[in-house]
């Protein structure tokens, strides 16, 4: 499977969506489902509301289950982003989390994101419970078709040893043309884990959307597609993780 | 013609027939945990009738082992041939490491089956072993080719003297006086056991015990992941240890104590079998 992922990287002028932090599934968004922080410097001409949900099949372990529901209203003022996650294994494990994000224009082409999350945890059927604020800032600039970004997540004010996983992302993403985009990002973490993510995503007809990338440590290829339409997009993403059993992820959004 | 005719008959009804029904089913060379007292071997009487041995013999090389007299291996039945039988010493011997340790074979449930002492020395790398009859005439033969420590070989069929030979899949190693042990598919024979699934950082244990079994000739790879797939603790890389107990004190590979989530522990098996095993394991604050 790897190596057919990787031929029609090489073969094809495949596709990528930025699926930014979420491209493991079980990260959070920040920015709107559909664009990326790669993507922070748009200035949202198209305003509207974006509405997803999805639903993913993690490591063949039937009882995890992953659901996220988001919606991002646009304006020509910025973006809000708000977004709900559960996750968990009934009476081991549920975490849910609520997101805010404000993605806001300020000058010319830079732009700022301020994230706000709350994240809750219940363990062993509500034996242990916890709590947590986090905190995202991100920071954009776009040059014609380049986009770059920064990202500082997961930010906790209470310096808890135990909830202190936060991470800086830089991305680059590249325009092609109306149909085709790249991007590769780094990330680094407070415990000095590095991570790359190259990706491609190609517009391949109007209502057909392809993506295809890989990420370092752990070692995830995936590729996916999008079938639009009318206002519908339904997604699909195949996830072949290197030591764990492979993952998919279905996607419904409106936009 | 005629002469010659009644010669080759009377020839074939002079000669006693060979006994096949006497084998080889099992052998263990090289003794668990370095001990050079618990060797054995194993043979199988594919017969209904009892079948007295103190005329068989085995070589082993130079060596010439005889059957202590009275040795008699019943019908269908399994007989034992070990080193050492019971320890003088306080040693170790099959007694007390196959059966109870009382000192007497036969006394206890697991010691079911015959054993007799003889003066075998096997070679732990590489030999052969054959069994001869009454007329010495070799029925059996072994060879076996560095086997694993610990680990017997078996045949594969003990009803068919010229089957192949396979090292013991049981995870204890070996399976003396039982049947041998049959080759597992992916799916079965390894075990997996984690205890506790939950743990909390403010509780007084801070260990998850993990217990495995796994066939023989076999790589192990034990590794514990966070929920977002990044390996985080290595317990067993390509180990060929194919059963024991781990205990993991929760922490990476940097010595790291891990957050509080969910974690996955993931158990895969390679080589002769392939298979893959995860349990999610939740460390609470």
């Amino acid at each position: 499977m790897k190596t057919i992922i990787l031929i029609i990287l090489l073969l094809s002028a495949l596709a990528f969506a930025m699926e930014g932090p979420d491209l493991i599934l079980i990260g959070d968004l920040y920015v709107p489902q559909s664009n990326g922080f790669s993507l922070a410097c748009n200035t949202y001409e198209n305003r509207g509301v974006d509405v997803v949900l999805c639903n993913a099949s993690l490591y063949n372990i039937s009882s995890l289950n992953w659901i996220f529901a988001g919606a991002n209203v646009h304006s020509r003022f910025g973006s809000l982003s708000v977004s709900f996650r559960d996750y968990g294994i009934s009476e081991l494990y549920k975490s849910t989390k609520l997101s805010l994000y404000l993605h806001k224009p300020v000058y010319k082409n830079i732009s700022l994101g301020l994230g706000y999350s709350r994240k809750e945890y219940n363990y062993g059927d509500n034996f242990y419970n916890s709590a947590s604020d986090v905190f995202s800032f991100g920071a954009g600039l776009k040059l014609r078709s380049i986009s770059l970004s920064a990202l500082i997540d997961n930010l906790t004010y209470k310096k808890q040893s135990f909830n202190n996983d936060s991470e800086l992302c830089f991305s680059l993403c590249w325009q092609a043309d109306d149909l085709l985009t790249f991007h590769a990002l780094y990330f680094n973490d407070n415990r000095k884990h590095e991570r790359l993510s190259f990706g491609q995503n190609l517009i391949l007809a109007k209502q057909l959307n392809l993506k295809a990338g890989l990420l370092t440590c752990p070692d995830v290829y995936y590729a996916g597609f999008e079938i639009v339409y009318k206002s519908f997009v339904f997604g699909y993403t195949y996830f072949d993780i290197g030591g764990l059993p492979d993952c998919m992820r279905i996607t419904l959004s409106y936009r | 013609m005629r002469v010659l005719f009644w010669i080759i008959i009377t020839v074939l009804i002079s000669v006693k027939p060979v006994n096949c029904e006497i084998i080889f089913s099992e052998v263990l060379a090289n003794e668990p945990e370095g001990w050079v007292a618990l060797e054995w071997i194993e043979i199988y009487n594919d017969s209904s009738e009892h079948a007295d041995l103190h005329d068989y013999m085995l070589v082993d090389g130079d060596n010439t082992i005889t059957f202590p007299e009275g040795t008699i291996d019943s019908a269908y039945s399994y007989l034992i041939i070990c080193r050492r039988l019971y320890s003088t010493d306080s040693g170790v011997c099959f007694e007390n490491y196959w059966g109870d340790s009382s000192g007497v074979w036969g006394d206890a449930e697991s010691e079911y089956y015959a054993v007799c002492e003889a003066g075998i020395s096997l070679r732990n790398s590489c030999d052969t072993l054959y069994l001869l009859n009454s007329d010495s005439i070799i029925i059996d033969q072994c060879i076996w080719n560095d086997p694993a420590d610990g680990r017997s070989v078996e045949r594969n069929d003990i009803s068919d003297r010229f089957s192949d030979w396979h090292p013991c899949y049981d995870p204890s190693g070996s399976t003396p006086g039982r049947a041998n042990s049959a080759c597992p598919s992916d799916n079965q024979s390894y075990t997996l056991e984690v205890a506790p699934r939950l743990i909390s950082l403010s509780g007084t244990s801070r260990f998850i015990t993990i217990s495995y079994t796994a066939p023989a000739d076999v790589k192990i790879n034990l590794t514990v992941y966070n929920d977002s797939a990044r390996k985080l603790k290595t317990l067993l890389d390509n180990s060929y240890n194919t059963y024991g107990t781990i205990n993991w004190n929760i922490t990476d590979d940097n010595n790291h104590p891990l957050s509080p989530g969910l974690y996955i522990i993931s158990f895969r098996i390679t080589d002769a079998i392939n298979a893959f095993k995860s349990i999610p394991i939740v460390i609470a604050p």
